[in-house]
């Protein structure tokens, strides 16, 4: 299975040849097959829900988008919200997609539903 | 003993112990943590090495040690440019390590040509004057704080009179030293940053369904904690990370740190505590009035003993502020 990833930084992006923008900017993106993930720039992350990765088919069609991490931000107000995700990565060739937070937490991220696992602190 | 203070062929019991003496006392890197820690390592390497009867992996050990302890002691320094330093300890060594005849002197020769000769140790020689300037530093926040200890199991000889004290006196932190490179420094209290770190690690473990040891607290409750602000000059920091990490990350060391611990990256592993050895590295630009936490990386039972100053960020930066991963050469 095919995976390749992209790296942005702005709202614009081509997965398939066909331009889709989004409202918030792009960190990166990894296409496999018929979808493609999308980290979205956490320095915007408005809503604060810290899932800031999301999964869309090649119309751009949302298939999922990936649970909070557990962690939390203090806010300098004192406001605690989730914390977001910093990178998304592929494991090796044809291996796993990563997200990664900033606290240097690693999680394996299924292509078909989000779900997360082999969970590890690299810090 | 020898000029300058290395030890030479008639070095007696009480040279050695003079020795060790000289080296705990008037290393001013002991608070900086990096080199004498790699003294105590290699010290302690080299009693396990003696008891276990590797004798060849003892005389490696035990150079590394003088090694690391030279470049803590720039004044010292001087006498083992070239391996001289190193050749009239390990001979000294010698001496003790093959009362058995188990180590020719052709054996002891050619080790003392590969110490002596080691890049690592050319890299301390060109920069002593480094050295010196982090050790004056250092010494002034020593003057502004108790270094604290904690127990290190050990042994007995030259590991036990140089290796196990310098091992033993863990690097602190105090006020003083935070805010020459922050402001608004004020103390927290470590245990309860480590409990909500390690509440927060166990609920992101549940996506696995495991429970798993307990993970460890990334701060050393006893060597102090603080949580500051970066004044108003933008601060470079480097973050080092294991193979499959990423450049974005909160946990930081300072660029003198980095030089000190970049000639290895399994030092920079145990100094930190990290999973994994640090095989990559990138300078970080963290902006003006970026809060941060700064303390000593607690020990991890299989990681490292950790030790070393280490900065968290604590709040999110942009990504351009972390340059590209760069490869750690050993």
């Amino acid at each position: 299975m095919k995976r390749t990833e992209y790296r942005f930084g702005v709202n614009d992006i081509q997965p398939f040849g066909k331009t889709v923008t989004f409202e918030r900017p792009v960190l990166g993106t990894v296409v496999v097959e018929d979808r493609f993930l999308v980290l979205f720039d956490y320095m915007h992350d408005r809503e604060g829900r810290g899932r800031n990765i999301k999964a869309y088919d090649r119309h751009g069609k949302l298939l999922w988008e990936i649970e909070p991490s557990g962690g939390f931000d203090t806010m300098k107000n004192g406001t605690r919200v989730p914390e977001p995700y910093v990178a998304l990565s592929i494991g090796g060739d044809d291996g796993p997609i990563r997200a990664h937070t900033f606290n240097g937490d690693v999680f394996d991220v299924d292509l078909d539903t989000g779900e997360r696992s082999n969970f590890r602190w690299l810090k | 003993m020898a000029q300058g203070g290395a030890l030479d062929e008639n070095s007696t019991v009480d040279d050695v112990q003079a020795f060790g003496e000289l080296v705990i006392e008037n290393t001013p890197l002991v608070a900086e943590g990096i080199s004498a820690y790699e003294a105590g390592i290699a010290a302690i390497a080299a009693f396990q090495a003696i008891r276990d009867g590797r004798k060849l992996d003892a005389l490696l050990e035990t150079g590394s040690a003088v090694l690391s302890a030279a470049g803590a002691v720039p004044i010292i320094s001087t006498a083992f440019r070239g391996g001289r330093g190193i050749a009239r300890l390990a001979r000294s060594l010698y001496r003790k390590l093959t009362r058995d005849g188990d180590l020719t002197r052709g054996q002891l020769n050619t080790l003392i040509e590969l110490l002596g000769d080691s890049p690592r140790n050319a890299r301390r020689v060109e920069t002593d004057a480094r050295l010196d300037e982090i050790g004056a530093r250092t010494r002034r926040a020593e003057d502004a704080g108790p270094v604290t200890e904690t127990t290190v199991p050990g042994p007995t000889g030259f590991a036990d009179i140089v290796g196990r004290p310098l091992a033993a006196r863990r690097r602190a932190v105090n006020d003083a030293e935070v805010s020459t490179m922050f402001t608004a420094s004020t103390r927290v209290d470590a245990q309860t940053v480590n409990d909500r770190f390690i509440e927060e690690l166990i609920a992101k473990r549940k996506v696995d369904k495991v429970s798993g040891p307990p993970p460890h607290p990334p701060y050393d409750v006893d060597a102090g904690t603080f949580e500051a602000e970066v004044g108003a000059t933008p601060l470079q920091l480097v973050r080092v990370t294991c193979p499959d990490g990423q450049a974005p990350g909160k946990w930081l060391m300072t660029l003198e740190t980095f030089e000190r611990l970049q000639s290895n990256p399994a030092i920079v592993r145990r100094a930190f505590a990290l999973p994994d050895a640090a095989t990559q590295h990138t300078i970080v630009t963290v902006p003006s009035g970026t809060s941060v936490r700064v303390g000593i990386a607690g020990a991890h039972e299989t990681w490292g003993e950790g030790g070393a100053l280490q900065i968290e960020l604590l709040e999110n930066i942009n990504t351009s502020n972390f340059g590209p991963l760069e490869e750690i050469l050993p």
